[in-house]
C-alpha cells in the first residue's frame, strides 16, 4: 500500500476521546502503544488521586481552580455530581467525627495530594488532548497515524512509532 | 514459617485499624505522615507521559522519563535546600 502526501489536519473525534478516556485519542488515530502508556499514566494518577484522598478532593465549590485541572478528564466530572449527591441537603460534607456518613472528607496533606495528583492527571491529559487534536505528518512523531482515506505503511507504524496499525 | 506467620500477624495489627472501617474512594487514606513519599510516584508520571507525547520512538521512553525524572527531583531537592537556608539561615 503506498501512502500518499498527508497536509496537517486537525482530530475533534479524537480529542473528545481523549478527554473521555486518557488515551483513547492516540488509540483512535492507531497509536495503541503510545495510547496504553498514557492510559496506565495518567490513569493511574487520577485513580490514586481519587484513592488517596476519596470522593471529597473533586469538589467544584470547594475548589473552582484545582476543579478547572481535574474536569480536563470527563470521569472527574460524573464524580464531582456523585460527590455533591452524597452531601446532605444544606450542601455540606458530613462531619469528621461521623465515620457512618455517606463518605469522609479529607483535610490537610491527604486532600492536598489528592487534588495534586487528580488536577495533575487531567493537565497531562490535556497535553495529550493537544497532541491528539493537531497532527503534522511531517512531525516524525505523528508519523504513522490514521487519517481518513490514508493508512500508513509498516515502516511508519513500526513498534518503535507508537503506530501499530496494520 | 513461624518467622513469616509472626511477619504476617504483625502486619494485619499495623495495618488494621487502616483498613477497618475502611471504604475505598469514599474515605481518605490516612497517610498524612508519607505525603512527601507521593512526590515521586507523581514525577515519574509527569515524565511518563511527558516524554510519551514528546519522544519520537517509544523504546527511547524508559531511559528519558528516568532521566528527566531525576532531573526533577534533584531539582526539588536544590530549591527545598535553598528555600531552607533562606529561612533558616539568612
Amino acid at each position: 500500500m503506498s501512502v500518499k502526501s498527508a497536509s496537517p489536519s486537525w482530530h475533534f473525534a479524537g480529542a473528545v476521546a481523549a478527554w473521555l478516556v486518557p488515551g483513547a485519542g492516540h488509540l483512535l488515530l492507531g497509536q495503541k502503544g503510545r495510547a496504553a502508556i498514557l492510559l496506565a499514566s495518567i490513569g493511574m494518577l487520577w485513580l490514586g488521586g481519587f484513592f488517596i484522598g476519596g470522593v471529597g478532593v473533586f469538589d467544584r465549590k470547594g475548589h473552582p481552580i484545582w476543579f478547572m485541572g481535574q474536569m480536563l478528564i470527563a470521569p472527574s466530572v460524573v464524580v464531582e455530581g456523585y460527590h455533591r449527591s452524597l452531601q446532605g441537603p444544606d450542601g455540606l460534607p458530613p462531619r469528621p467525627d461521623d465515620t457512618a456518613g455517606p463518605y469522609q472528607p479529607s483535610y490537610g496533606h491527604v486532600h492536598e495530594q489528592g487534588v495534586l495528583y487528580t488536577s495533575l492527571a487531567g493537565m497531562l491529559n490535556l497535553l495529550a488532548i493537544m497532541d491528539v487534536l493537531y497532527r503534522d505528518p511531517a512531525d516524525p512523531r505523528h508519523r504513522g497515524y490514521r487519517t481518513r482515506g490514508l493508512e500508513p505503511t509498516e515502516r511508519d507504524a513500526g513498534p518503535d512509532t507508537g503506530g501499530g496499525v496494520a | 514459617m513461624t518467622a513469616i506467620l509472626g511477619l504476617f500477624s504483625c502486619v494485619i495489627a499495623w495495618a488494621q485499624p487502616i483498613v477497618l472501617g475502611f471504604r475505598p474512594f469514599l474515605d481518605p487514606l490516612p497517610i498524612d505522615g508519607y505525603w512527601m513519599l507521593l512526590l515521586i510516584p507523581m514525577v515519574i508520571a509527569i515524565s511518563v507521559v511527558y516524554k510519551t507525547i514528546k519522544t519520537d520512538r517509544l523504546h527511547k521512553i524508559p531511559r528519558e522519563a528516568s532521566i528527566l525524572a531525576a532531573q526533577i527531583v534533584a531539582f526539588m531537592a536544590l530549591a527545598a535546600a535553598a528555600l531552607w537556608m533562606l529561612t533558616e539561615l539568612v
